[in-house]
């Protein structure tokens, strides 16, 4: 069953913890994609939070037991964050620069969107479809310079109808510390995010990003707009997505 | 080239024309300035004074003038800009304190782009004052929204002859 | 410090005015808007725009680089042709040489260009100290200065103020109703200050660029006044940061054009003056010219790690796309550089001993459309990650604050220690809510999102043998 090869899977910290049904989703859905899902024991966080709040020698320190148990694992590290994603190709190379280990798990990191998304194929239309908006992160989208594929896959959904929301390529807020550093303009632009959803007539928001669909829920909820939140390996689980 | 020129200044707002020779620039120019028109000119410019812009209007200093007739050291196509360069006769203020800008020049001193036209005016003695004049002067500090005529000429319409 | 003038403000009093200003909001985003707009067609004109932004980083990584070599060279050529160059160690340095010249002339009224450095310098007060009058001429500059203001944007210093709000100032101004069509506000403000260029003394402008090799001045502007104050008065003062510096007039012409594509879309703006000197040959210019190059902590950031920053054009186009600074705008950043700009310039050139100063690169949701948008390049989101990193290390992290990065860090360099971390993430609900992080994410969100009791990696034995 596993035509497809070997994968190393890397939830994040942030999935592991506070949405790990997100990983469940992403195991079976890379099960039923035909590949072999290994989780890499020992990891726990790239770094992410403590790197963009200006602590590198902290990042350093926690992203160096992650750097090991990734550099022990085989195949393609597929990782559910466009923003660790990004952060291991971009800020990895400076805190581990000369290590050995790096180059041979950095060629490694692709994130879990852009992996499936060159085996989406297009989706017969099914009677009526439920409106679904994609939040392509900051990262994603500038770090990864990936726009297409959490669109690609969501459109090759047949249940599911892929509307656009206006200005989508606008920061949602989250920006990690800053959502709490900076509560007022961060819920501000969450606001912004979530009213651009609403009025493209989404009832639900996808992402390969959980920090900003957490902060985009808790904006939502706190000014009554009915958006439900789902990640992206969530959604493609629940709509029994296959190549 | 000339099109080229000339239809970049059009689409900055400017007016601009090509005439055969100075007898039809001086009524193309005439017709731009209507009667009655106070108006000064580089009389150190060889072209603009064969305007004879004197027969045109009344000649008055440049700060009490409705146009101001100026001659160029070249011209850029690509982008619709008239490059002058001063000395005796040919002032600064001739271009500048007006409401309207007459740029003078002859289709041999329009060139293809910005790098040429600095390279030939820079390509002896460096000159003391260059001005690119790109369209009438302008302002967005306003809601952004684009006002012309802020300190600079409202107007500018550039004659090339020949 | 000068140059971050909002101390007796907090940062947050200032946000939160600014939020609850709605009106600059809805500018803000207007503009934002404008611009990716006009910066989408500029990239279809120019299909190579990525290389033209590559070409605009080597030519000024290049020249910051060589700039003392370089600005040495243009000290010579302008000498040469009789003007003069003055090195300002430091903004009084600056302020005192223009204090100086105007003594020195007998002029009273100094007519001035728009110049972010002499916002950084507080040339005016010091001029108006000095029993000088200095009367600005840009239109967002001179309704601003009559209002008692900052600019708050490089470009577009007004861009806070509604035509109504423009429109009440220069009623003061004339002593009778004023309209608030945009074009009767530039007519009256036009035919105001028209005297101002005929009568200063001194006319004061910045510089876009300086070329080593021709000592040329380059000033780029739409309006006009810059033409008039570099013109009609006897004295011409250039106000220059070092790091403005080009070698050759190629580089220069491809300057131009990259930051007047990146500032207003267009290849040219209406006016660029390229000046040499005093005037020559019967030119009717100023008959002095004198160029203040500031260092003002520039060459310490050139020799620091953060250099680049100074590879800056000044195009405006960081703030203008910046998410933050279209919600809050720029006064709230409480000093002359606001947006991502300012956000690592301000930090940088207060040396990071300026309290409120290095806040500031906080004051960014990392989002990277700063970067994007920089027609030189300029790895924007990278330096706001180093100057982060910069202030905390000068004393911004409290002991407390890097106190708890260490535990935490500590923690999650273990395996074991994560994962006895989540199991007690798991029970901390009331008190994450009411203290710290957690109490501060419940301002605008609904629920804080807690750890669950079984973590994925507590599934995946159950995934693993096929569950």
């Amino acid at each position: 069953m596993s035509e497809r090869g070997t994968i190393a899977l890397m939830p994040t910290c942030l999935v592991d913890l506070v949405r790990p049904e997100a990983g469940v989703s992403a195991v079976r859905v890379l099960r039923r994609a035909g590949y072999h899902v290994t989780f890499p024991e020992g990891q726990t966080c790239c770094g992410q939070p403590a790197w963009n709040s200006g602590f590198p020698d902290d990042a350093r320190r926690v992203a160096e037991t992650t750097l090991a148990a990734l550099a022990a694992s085989e195949g393609p590290i597929v990782v559910l964050s466009g923003s660790c994603a990004a952060t291991m190709l971009h800020a990895w190379p400076e805190l581990f620069a000369g290590d050995p280990r790096l180059a041979g798990v950095l060629d490694r990191i692709v994130e879990f969107g852009a992996f499936l998304a060159p085996l989406a194929n297009t989706a017969p239309t099914v009677g009526a479809r439920r409106p679904v908006a994609f939040h392509c992160s900051c990262h994603q989208r500038r770090g990864l310079r990936d726009t297409t594929s959490g669109t690609t896959l969501i459109s090759s959904l047949p249940n599911v109808e892929l509307v656009e929301q206006d200005d989508a390529e606008a920061c949602c807020g989250f920006g990690g510390t800053f959502a709490i550093k900076f509560p007022g303009i961060s819920t501000a632009m969450g606001r912004d995010k979530v009213d651009a959803v609403h009025e493209a007539g989404a009832g639900e928001l996808v992402s390969g990003d959980l920090g900003c669909l957490m902060h985009l829920a808790g904006v939502a909820e706190e000014t009554d707009v009915e958006l439900a939140t789902t990640t992206l390996p969530e959604l493609l689980d629940r709509e029994g997505w296959a190549p | 080239m000339i099109d080229e020129f000339i239809a970049a200044v059009v689409a900055d707002g400017g007016q601009a024309a090509r005439v055969s020779d100075i007898n039809a620039a001086r009524t193309h120019v005439a017709g731009i300035l209507g009667r009655d028109a106070t108006l000064c000119f580089w009389n150190g410019d060889p072209l603009v004074l064969a305007l004879d812009p004197a027969s045109l209007g009344r000649v008055v200093a440049p700060v009490e003038a409705f146009a101001g007739i100026t001659g160029a050291a070249c011209a850029v196509a690509a982008t619709g800009t008239v490059v002058l360069t001063y000395g005796e006769g040919r002032s600064r203020a001739t271009g500048l304190l007006p409401d309207l800008h007459l740029a003078l020049l002859t289709a041999d001193q329009v060139l293809p782009t910005l790098g040429e036209a600095i390279a030939r005016v820079y390509a002896g003695e460096v000159p003391r004052a260059m001005t690119l004049v790109t369209g009438a002067s302008a302002t967005s500090d306003i809601e952004k929204i684009r006002v012309t005529g802020a300190h600079g000429p409202r107007r500018v319409a550039v004659v090339v002859i020949g | 410090m000068s140059i971050v003038y909002g101390g007796d403000k907090a940062l947050g009093a200032r946000i939160d005015k600014a939020l609850a200003d709605t009106r600059l909001g809805v500018t803000l985003q207007a503009s934002r808007r404008h611009l990716i707009g006009f910066r989408g067609a500029v990239e279809e004109r120019h299909p190579d725009w990525p290389e033209r932004v590559d070409r605009a980083r080597a030519i000024r990584s290049d020249a910051v680089a060589r700039a003392p070599e370089l600005l040495d060279r243009f000290e010579q050529q302008v000498t040469s042709r009789g003007g003069r160059v003055i090195r300002a160690a430091t903004a009084g340095d600056a302020v005192q040489a223009v204090i100086e010249i105007a003594r020195r002339r007998g002029a009273k009224i100094i007519a001035k260009g728009k110049s972010m450095v002499s916002e950084e310098i507080e040339l005016n007060p010091a001029l108006e100290a000095a029993g000088l009058t200095p009367v600005e001429t840009d239109l967002g500059e001179w309704i601003i200065q009559l209002a008692g203001e900052r600019p708050s944007h490089i470009l577009a210093p007004m861009i806070h103020r509604s035509r109504g709000q423009v429109a009440e100032v220069l009623a003061t101004h004339r002593g009778g109703p004023m309209s608030d069509d945009p074009q009767a506000l530039v007519t009256y403000s036009r035919e105001q200050l028209r005297t101002t260029f005929l009568e200063a003394g001194i006319g004061i402008t910045g510089a876009n660029f300086m070329i080593a090799e021709s000592g040329t001045v380059i000033v780029l502007e739409n309006e006009g006044n810059g033409r008039l104050v570099s013109s009609l008065p006897a004295c011409h003062v250039v106000l220059a940061g070092m790091e403005r510096v080009l070698e050759t007039t190629a580089d220069a012409a491809f300057m131009v054009e990259q930051l007047s594509l990146a500032a207003v879309g267009r290849e040219l703006p209406s006016y660029v003056s390229w000046l040499s000197g005093p005037a020559a040959d019967g030119d009717d210019g100023p008959e002095e010219f004198v160029v203040i190059v500031l260092d003002n902590g520039r060459s310490r950031i050139r020799a620091s790690d953060e250099r680049e920053i100074l590879n800056c054009i000044r195009c405006g186009a960081c703030q203008t796309v910046c998410p933050v600074y279209s919600k809050v705008g720029g006064h709230a950043y409480g000093s002359v550089y606001g947006g991502p700009i300012g956000a690592v310039l301000t930090p940088l050139l207060t040396g990071m001993q300026d309290d409120e100063g290095r806040k500031l690169p906080f004051l960014s949701s990392l989002c990277g459309a700063c970067a994007d948008a920089c027609p030189v390049g300029i790895p924007l989101h990278d330096l706001l990650v180093r100057d982060r990193g910069l202030a905390n290390r000068a004393g911004l992290a409290s002991r407390g604050e890097r106190a708890a990065w260490g535990a935490w860090s500590r923690a999650w360099a273990s395996p074991r220690l994560y994962r006895a971390s989540a199991r007690a993430g798991a029970r901390s609900g009331p008190f994450a809510r009411a203290f710290g992080p957690g109490a501060s994410w419940l301002e605008g969100r609904a629920t804080l999102p807690l750890p669950s009791a079984k973590p994925f990696h507590r599934r995946w034995r159950d995934l693993e043998s096929g569950g």
